[in-house]
């Protein structure tokens, strides 16, 4: 499996399709969260604020309530005790009462130590412009007395406090699970553009024509995957096809199409070859040249394609008689060659001359009802006792053929 | 019922602020011949004003029972609704009955205050005693007399037994406890 930021890395610092959609995912995260966020803190400041105002306004009635009677009567002691009563130290910060006549009667504060400090009061100044002013009414409904409320935003700040902390954990919360939902899509994209790509690189850096790209769950990568498919399909068949071709050729080119043996050209290779090895191996070889006597005649009397059938014929014969390390060429005409490669006691050059004319010694049939009898000289050259090269090689089994022919032929005439 | 419930919920309500309560005084003195009359005067007349008769009088009709130390400037309060003070002396507790919506009882014994309470007893009648620091004359209000002004004690049983409505959060500026 190749992973896919090594690839990304490997493409030369391009952008992967991954990170293209994971920033933009991320950035569509933020933003919502960002948009989520300020909607709610100035929709909550607001409520918050209108509440607070109501509440000190409350707060206020509340406490004219309570401190009614005791400014009726005129008892300050009994109006500190009913603003006590009230506890109002979370929303409060000061408290004036004052009489009808008697200006200011009461101004209560929270002990020191729960005062506000600066930036609660900053707060409190910006939530809280103006202190709520509250008639108090008598028993008769006529105005005996006014109390004063300052806000505070201690209480305030600490629920807001409250609210943020438990805002900001549900944003991380939905942070995470967004980008836990974003990865996820991201794989679903990715994942079979990354096979795909797979697929690509083994079939071009590996010639592995037969991997296919199996099929998406999403429809266009499917069908883009499907015509792949398709296009790897004829890619294999034209890659077969090529190859098998030039193999065709490849043999052409140094085989006798003939007899099937191989031509004079891959004869100078092997024979190269051959040398080298014995050089290496410090063992012997042995080169022997093969001529059908009298081919021409066979080839006037016959016609070509009895001079054909005899070549094949003789081509065949000299495989069968060779043991399989050994090779045979067919250097044209009616010439053959063959390599007898490091022989045991059993099988030397001459010992294989002999089942050579052995194996030529049945007659050729030619027709049904036609036979012809062959014969052939065979000349015997072998490395490195009888040459050290090739060319002397060939020349000295050359030479030793057509002595033989000669002899015979002498012989015969 | 009503009201016996409300003293009981106040009284429960502010335990801590009945022990501030019972070391201070409440109105502080005035100059003048009796020092104690205005704070009286005022406090006697604030009662009546968060006070609650079943029928509602154009006067409030003040019975003066018994010799009197600190009551004269009592009448000369204002009240609101236009009503104004009309003081009658009263002798005898069958006097007070049908005539009297408050009765201020002046200095005579426990048991000549606890005849005046009897017969003020299950009537519309806001009593009040001056001279029962401890309140045991089940009147529903005793002033206190201390050395720097004016307060007052109130008895929750006489209060809840009795026709007049006081406001619970007058019963809250009173001294607490004391009574038996």
């Amino acid at each position: 499996m190749i992973r896919w930021p090594r690839r990304a890395a490997e493409e030369g610092g391009l952008p992967t399709l991954r990170t293209i959609l994971a920033r933009g995912h991320f950035r569509l995260v933020v933003l919502a969260v960002l948009l989520a966020a300020v909607s709610l803190t100035v929709g909550g400041a607001m409520l918050l604020r209108s509440y607070a105002q109501l509440n000190l306004q409350l707060a206020a009635k509340t406490l004219s309530y309570a401190v009614e009677p005791a400014v009726y009567f005129g008892d300050t002691e009994a109006v500190h005790e009913a603003i006590r009563s009230v506890d109002a130290r979370e929303t409060i910060q000061r408290i004036e009462v004052s009489g009808k006549a008697d200006g200011l009667l009461v101004a209560w504060e929270p002990e020191a130590g729960r005062q506000d400090n600066a930036f609660e009061m900053w707060v409190s100044r910006l939530v809280w412009p103006s202190a709520v002013e509250m008639p108090i009414h008598g028993q008769s409904g006529d105005v005996i007395g006014k109390i004063k409320v300052f806000g505070s935003a201690h209480g305030l700040l600490s629920y807001s406090m409250m609210g943020v902390v438990v805002g900001l954990c549900c944003l991380g919360l939905t942070v995470l699970a967004t980008r836990m939902l974003a990865r996820k899509l991201e794989e679903e994209v990715v994942q079979p553009l990354v096979h795909v790509a797979e697929v690509a690189a083994a079939v071009r850096n590996e010639r592995e024509f037969g991997r296919r790209i199996a099929p998406s769950s999403i429809a266009e990568v499917d069908r883009f995957s499907s015509d792949f498919n398709g296009l790897l399909a004829e890619l294999e068949w034209w890659h077969k096809s090529f190859v098998s071709e030039n193999q065709a050729l490849a043999h052409m080119a140094d085989h006798d199409t003939l007899t099937g043996l191989g031509n004079r050209a891959l004869f100078e290779r092997e024979l190269g070859r051959a040398i080298e090895r014995a050089d290496a191996t410090k063992q012997a070889f042995a080169l022997l040249y093969i001529d059908i006597d009298h081919f021409k005649l066979i080839n006037d009397t016959c016609g070509h394609a009895g001079g054909d059938r005899v070549l094949k014929e003789v081509a065949s014969r000299l495989l069968a008689a060779l043991r399989a390390r050994d090779q045979a060429f067919r250097l044209g005409g009616d010439e053959f060659a063959v390599l007898v490669d490091a022989w045991g006691s059993e099988a030397s050059p001459d010992h294989i001359r002999g089942r050579l004319l052995d194996a030529m010694a049945e007659p050729v049939a030619l027709d049904e009802d036609e036979e012809i009898r062959i014969l052939v000289s065979v000349g015997i050259a072998s490395y490195p006792r009888d040459a050290r090269d090739a060319q002397a090689l060939v020349r000295c089994a050359d030479q030793h053929m057509y002595t033989s022919k000669r002899r015979r032929n002498l012989r015969v005439i | 019922m009503l009201l016996r419930l409300l003293a009981a919920v106040v009284l429960l309500a502010s335990p801590a602020a009945a022990n501030v309560r019972a070391t201070q005084a409440a109105l502080p003195l005035e100059g003048g011949p009796d020092p104690y009359a205005i704070p009286v005067a005022r406090t006697v007349a604030s009662i009546i004003e968060y006070s609650r008769w079943p029928q509602d009088h154009p006067s409030i009709r003040l019975c003066m029972a018994g010799p009197a130390e600190h009551a004269e400037r009592i009448a000369e309060r204002p009240l609101t609704r236009s009503r104004a003070f009309m003081p009658l002396a009263i002798d005898t507790p069958a006097e007070s009955l049908g005539q009297c919506d408050v009765l201020y009882i002046g200095r005579m014994g426990l048991d000549d205050q606890r005849r005046f309470t009897d017969a003020a007893r299950d009537k519309p009648v806001l009593t009040i005693a001056e001279n029962d620091p401890a309140c045991r004359s089940q009147a529903m209000v005793c002033l206190l007399f201390e050395a720097n002004g004016v307060s007052f004690r109130i008895n929750i049983d006489a209060i809840s037994r009795s026709h007049v409505r006081i406001d619970p959060r007058v019963l809250r500026l009173s001294v607490q406890g004391g009574a038996p």
